[in-house]
C-alpha cells in the first residue's frame, strides 16, 4: 500500500462527467479534505454532456427531466445547489397509479410523506448547468475534457490512457461512463443483461386540464406509463412522458403522425389530464436491464448506469445512484479519517457491502415493476388489483411502499 | 471416513486423473459460456480473484494459477495487474484459454504441465501460487501442494480452494448442482475426493506453509452472486504463506 500517497492526499479520477459523475465529483470534493479529485469527460464542459451511446441511457442535460426523490434532493441541499435547481422544480404532490381495463388504483399524497413533497420533477436543460457550475467552482477538483481509453491496474494503482496519450496515475478510480460501459469491459467485467423487448418514448405534452402536482404511473396491457408534472405549479397544463411500447411496434409509434400519436396517447393514459394538445418530439430508445457483475476491485468502483442500469418507468436508476454515491462518500470520508488507503479492497468493499440491500431492493423494484405490468397472466393481473386494494387500505404497505419508491425502505448513508 | 493424510503414493511426475482430464477437454469450447456448465465457476471469480487481491494485491506480482483450464482465473488476476503464468494438462482447456487471451489482449504465459513437473525447474519463483478448485480433482493432493509449496518464493502467498468434506457439501455440490438444479453435469466432482479444512491445513504445515486464513463461500439464488462466508461447510479458500528460512 503506497503510504506516501496518504501523507500527500489521495488521487481519485472519475471517468465520466454525466450526472451520477458530476455529483459524486461535488461531494467527494465537499467530505474528502485532503483527496485530489480528476473528472474526465470528453465533452466536458458542454452543455450537452451525453455519458451512454443509447439516448435512453444518457442522464443527459437535454429537453427531458428527472424525478428527484426526497434523498436525491436532500443531497443537492447538503452541496448547496437546491436552491439554484428550485427555479427548475416542479414538486410532485400526488402520485396517481392505475391498472388500464382493471380496477386497481392506488393514490398517495403529501399525508404519505409527513406533509412533505413526495418528490420532485427537475428538468435537465436546468440540472445540468448547475452541476457544470458547482464542477468548476468546487476545490481540489478539476474537469478534463478528454477520453479515458484504457484504465490498467498496477502496482502504484490505476493507470488511466487519455486520448491524448497522456497516462495518470489515480489511487481510485470512479467508472461512471454508462450503461454500455467501454472500461468496463476493457477491464474484463462481465455485465448481465435482460432485454425489457420494449421501446420507451420519450417527450413533454400539453394537455388542456391543470395536473395538480400529480404525477401518474398507468399500467397497460403494452407496458407502463409514467406522466409527471411540469412547469412549477400546480395549474400548469405541461407534463413530461415517459411511454413504453413492445419494441415490434417502436418504428410504428416513431413514423406515425403527430395527431395519430396523441390519439393513441389519449387511448392508453385517459382523459384524467383532459385532452392532449401537442407533444413534442419524442426521443425512442430500447429498454434493458444491465447489471454489472462486479462493482469493486483494488482500485476501481463501478458507479450509476455502469454498475445497473434500470426499467426507467419508476423513476429509480439515478436516485439509486445518488444514494450510492453519498454512500461511498461516507465510507471514503471515514476510511481516510482513519488513514486507510481509499483504493484499498477493504475500504471499497465495505462501501459494497452496505449499499447492497438499498441496490437489491431498488433493483429488484423496478424490474418488478415491468414483469408484474407486462403482459401478465390473469391470475397475476388478479393478484395486482388485490395489491393495489392493500396499497389503499393498508397504512403499513403504503409506508413501505412509498418507502421503496422514495429510496428510504434501507437505512441511508449519513455525511 | 477420515482421511489421515492427503498423501497416495504415485509417480508424482503423472499425478493426473486421465478420465478427469478428458471431462475437461470435452466441456472445454463452453469454458467462457457464463450459463453454460461452468456458470457457478464465472459466479465466484470475482469473489476468489478480489480475496486473493486483498490479501496478496497482485499488481506486479509473478503469479502462478495451478490447473487454470481455460483460463478464468488467470485473466482475472491479469486484469488486475498481476503477471500470471497458467499451467494444466488439459490441451483443449489450454487452447481455449490462450485464444481468449489474445481476445481479451491479455498476456499471460500458458504451459501444459503438472504442477510436479512446473516446480523441478521453478523452485522459489512465484511470488504468489493459486490452486483453486483443482485439487478435489487430482489423485494425490499433497503433491499438488507440495509442489506449490516449493513453486512459490519465501514469503510469497499460496491459495488452495476445494470443497469440504461435509453431507452439506454433497447435498449441494453434487446432489443439488449435478442432479436436482442440472447446473453441472453428473460426475463432476467425485464426494471422496472432497477435502476437509484441518485436512488442508495439516497438508500445508508439512511443506512449511503457514495458514493465515480459511475463508468460506456462500452462494445466495436470490442474487446469484457468491460471497465470503463464515461457513467452510460447502466451499471455502485457504491462504498460506511460505515460511522464510531463518
Amino acid at each position: 500500500m503506497p503510504i506516501s500517497a496518504i501523507s500527500q492526499g489521495q488521487k481519485i479520477a472519475i471517468v465520466g462527467g454525466g450526472m451520477v459523475g458530476a455529483v459524486t465529483a461535488l461531494l467527494l470534493s465537499r467530505y474528502l479534505p485532503h483527496a485530489t479529485i480528476q473528472l474526465f469527460d470528453r465533452l466536458a464542459g458542454g452543455s450537452t454532456q451525453n455519458d451512454e451511446q443509447a439516448p435512453s441511457a444518457r442522464p443527459s442535460f437535454d429537453g427531458r427531466s428527472t424525478a428527484i426523490a426526497p434523498t436525491t434532493q436532500r443531497c443537492f441541499k447538503q452541496l448547496g445547489l437546491w436552491s439554484q435547481l428550485l427555479p427548475h422544480a416542479t414538486p410532485i404532490h400526488n402520485i396517481h397509479i392505475s391498472d388500464k381495463g382493471h380496477a386497481g388504483q392506488g393514490l398517495f399524497d403529501r399525508c404519505d410523506n409527513a406533509g412533505e413533497p413526495l418528490g420532485y420533477v427537475v428538468q435537465n436543460a436546468g440540472l445540468g448547468p448547475v452541476l457544470m457550475r458547482a464542477l468548476r467552482q468546487a476545490n481540489r477538483l478539476k474537469t478534463h475534457e478528454c477520453e479515458v481509453t484504457a484504465v490498467n491496474i498496477c502496482a502504484s494503482g490505476a493507470l488511466l490512457t487519455l486520448s491524448d496519450h497522456s497516462t495518470y496515475c489515480a489511487d481510485l478510480v470512479i467508472i461512471a461512463d454508462g450503461a454500455d460501459s467501454q472500461l468496463r469491459g476493457q477491464l474484463g467485467i462481465t455485465a448481465r443483461v435482460d432485454d425489457y423487448q420494449q421501446h420507451a418514448i420519450v417527450a413533454n405534452v400539453r394537455h388542456t386540464q391543470a395536473h395538480e402536482l400529480t404525477a401518474y404511473e398507468r399500467f397497460t396491457a403494452r407496458g407502463p406509463m409514467a406522466l409527471l408534472p411540469l412547469g412549477g405549479h400546480a395549474n400548469a397544463v405541461e407534463s413530461t412522458l415517459v411511454w413504453t411500447c413492445p419494441s415490434a411496434h417502436w418504428h410504428h409509434y416513431q413514423t406515425m403522425s403527430p395527431a395519430d400519436r396523441l390519439v393513441q396517447l389519449q387511448r392508453q393514459f385517459g382523459f384524467r389530464l383532459g385532452h392532449f394538445s401537442a407533444m413534442s418530439d419524442p426521443a425512442f430508445y430500447p429498454l434493458r436491464r444491465v447489471l454489472a457483475d462486479e462493482q469493486v476491485r483494488q482500485h476501481v468502483v463501478l458507479m450509476g448506469n455502469a454498475a445497473h442500469f434500470l426499467h426507467p418507468v419508476a423513476g429509480q436508476g439515478f436516485n439509486l445512484s445518488v444514494r450510492d454515491a453519498l454512500r461511498l462518500t461516507a465510507v471514503l470520508k471515514a476510511s481516510a479519517e482513519q488513514g486507510q488507503y481509499l483504493g484499498s479492497l477493504d475500504v471499497l468493499g465495505q462501501y459494497e457491502r452496505e449499499q447492497a440491500a438499498d441496490q437489491y431492493y431498488t433493483v429488484g423494484l423496478s424490474h418488478s415493476f415491468h414483469r408484474l405490468f407486462t403482459g401478465a397472466p390473469l391470475p397475476v393481473q388478479l393478484g395486482r388489483t388485490l395489491g393495489f386494494l392493500a396499497l389503499e387500505l393498508n397504512p403499513m404497505i403504503r409506508t413501505h411502499f412509498i418507502g421503496l419508491l422514495s429510496g428510504q425502505a434501507v437505512p441511508q448513508a449519513t455525511l | 471416513m477420515p482421511k489421515s493424510t492427503l498423501h497416495e503414493p504415485t509417480d508424482t511426475s503423472h499425478n493426473v486423473d486421465p478420465s478427469e482430464i478428458a471431462k475437461f477437454e470435452r466441456a472445454a469450447s463452453r469454458w467462457w459460456d457464463a450459463n453454460g456448465e461452468f456458470k457457478p465457476l464465472h459466479q465466484m471469480n470475482p469473489v476468489r480473484a478480489n480475496f486473493i487481491d486483498r490479501l496478496s494485491h497482485v499488481a506486479g506480482k509473478k503469479t502462478l494459477d495451478v490447473g487454470c483450464g481455460g483460463g478464468l482465473l488467470s485473466e482475472a488476476l491479469t486484469h488486475r495487474g498481476a503477471e500470471v503464468t497458467g499451467i494444466d494438462m488439459g490441451k483443449a482447456p489450454l487452447e481455449v484459454a490462450r485464444m481468449h487471451a489474445e481476445q481479451s489482449g491479455l498476456t499471460i504465459n500458458y504451459h501444459q504441465t503438472t504442477a510436479e513437473e512446473h516446480a523441478h525447474n521453478n523452485a522459489n519463483t512465484y511470488d504468489i501460487v493459486c490452486s483453486l478448485e483443482m485439487l478435489e480433482h487430482v489423485p494425490d493432493p499433497q503433491s499438488v501442494i507440495n509442489a506449490c509449496a516449493t513453486l512459490v518464493k519465501p514469503g510469497g502467498s499460496v491459495f488452495f480452494s476445494t470443497l469440504n468434506r461435509t453431507p452439506m457439501a454433497y447435498l449441494i455440490a453434487v446432489l443439488g448442482a449435478e442432479y436436482i438444479a442440472n447446473l453441472l453435469p453428473r460426475g463432476t466432482h467425485d464426494y471422496t475426493k472432497f477435502i476437509t479444512p484441518a485436512e488442508l491445513s495439516h497438508a500445508c504445515r508439512q511443506t512449511g506453509l503457514s495458514v493465515k486464513k480459511i475463508t468460506g463461500l456462500s452462494y445466495n439464488p436470490l442474487t446469484q452472486k457468491f460471497k465470503e462466508a463464515d461457513t467452510v461447510a460447502i466451499n471455502y479458500i485457504i491462504h498460506a504463506v511460505k515460511q522464510s528460512p531463518h
